[in-house]
């Protein structure tokens, strides 16, 4: 019985030993790669609110669609659902702002709430982390000739991939966290 | 008998001399004790205090951080996008150009920097103008020989 604590207790240590080896990132600097992350989900918040406000300019809205596209990873995509169907639709993320700024309302506001992490970034065997950030959108359309006035808030769950690249600046190698932005998926549509 | 009356009259005469004479001296005297004495003139010592030191004059960089701040300030509280893109090319103008690189401290931890993706000084404009947020604040800074910007570190405030 004593042995067999023993080796337990061995195994339990090795296994820390080994863990914290891979992930050797303390608390804070931890802290603020979570800071980063979150903090870019909240600048694609602030994107789509410009890309779907009617009194943004063209060529406004098509520069505010380059920053946020960059946020995204390649072939990301984000749902879009409506409280009048059960069905998500999923486009590519710049198909989906280009589709944002042309919708047929005279008004658009958007806005997102509750931005926080669902699930940490945690590191994965090829030494990116991956975590979920959940987001709140309240949509409100109004059209004035027809006196449409559509509403829905939607739950999404966006995942978040953070990676440490490198980057030639004037001569010096700069080590910086990428963080990407992957699938937008919808979890839930209310009135 | 008027001898008597005399020599009484002469005394008499002779001790209010006195006491007259005595009187105006002592008048005189007082006179002189009232006499305001000439108060003595306190010469104020002016003690020259050393002028303060003069500020050390502010370097270039100094200058720069300082407009650069508020440049960044006004841009992401700019009330319209007009007044913001007015604000970001008189920035621009500071700038040897507009693809000038800028890096972003998140952390430091034993002397190792933790740093966001890369920008140029243009992207950060646009930035501070879109979000509206002005999270860092300028850590380093380098100038060119026509004392145009050429490096710019910010940091997480």
């Amino acid at each position: 019985m004593k042995n067999k604590l023993i080796l337990f207790l061995g195994l339990f240590v090795a296994t820390t030993v080994v863990t914290l080896a891979q992930d050797n990132i303390s608390p804070a600097r931890k802290q603020a790669i979570d800071s980063l992350a979150l903090e870019k989900v909240k600048d694609l918040s602030k994107y789509i609110a410009i890309i779907g406000n009617k009194e943004t300019q063209f060529s406004e809205a098509n520069r505010v669609m380059d920053r946020a596209e960059e946020l995204f990873a390649p072939g990301a995509e984000m749902g879009v659902s409506s409280i009048n169907t059960n069905e998500i639709a999923y486009y590519k993320v710049r198909r989906y702002f280009e589709r944002l700024m042309a919708l047929n309302y005279d008004k658009v506001n958007i806005t997102w709430y509750d931005i926080q992490y669902v699930s940490d970034l945690e590191r994965q065997p090829d030494g990116r982390y991956v975590g979920v950030i959940t987001v709140y959108q309240r949509f409100e359309g109004t059209s004035i000739e027809t006196g449409m006035n559509y509403k829905d808030t939607t739950k999404k769950d966006i995942t978040i991939y953070v990676e440490k690249k490198q980057t030639q600046i004037a001569g010096r190698t700069i080590e910086f966290w990428d963080v990407m932005l992957g699938d937008v998926r919808v979890t839930e549509t209310s009135a | 008998m008027k001898h008597i009356l005399f020599s009484v009259s002469l005394r008499k005469t002779l001790f209010l001399s006195l006491l007259l004479v005595l009187a105006l001296g002592a008048c005189k005297s007082k006179k002189k004790v009232v006499e305001p004495t000439p108060t003595p003139v306190v010469k104020e010592e002016v003690v020259e205090k050393p002028a303060p030191p003069a500020p050390p004059a502010r370097s270039a960089e100094e200058i720069a951080v300082e407009r650069l701040e508020k440049y960044f300030n006004t841009v992401s509280s700019a009330a319209s996008v007009t007044s913001a893109n007015q604000s970001i090319q008189e920035v621009l103008a500071m700038f040897s150009n507009q693809e000038i690189p800028i890096l972003i401290v998140i952390h430091e931890e034993g002397g190792v920097k933790d740093y966001d993706e890369p920008t140029t000084i243009k992207k950060y404009l646009d930035y501070l103008k879109d979000t509206k947020k002005n999270l860092n604040f300028i850590s380093d800074i380098r100038l060119d020989g026509s004392g145009k910007v050429s490096e710019l570190e910010l940091r997480r405030k």
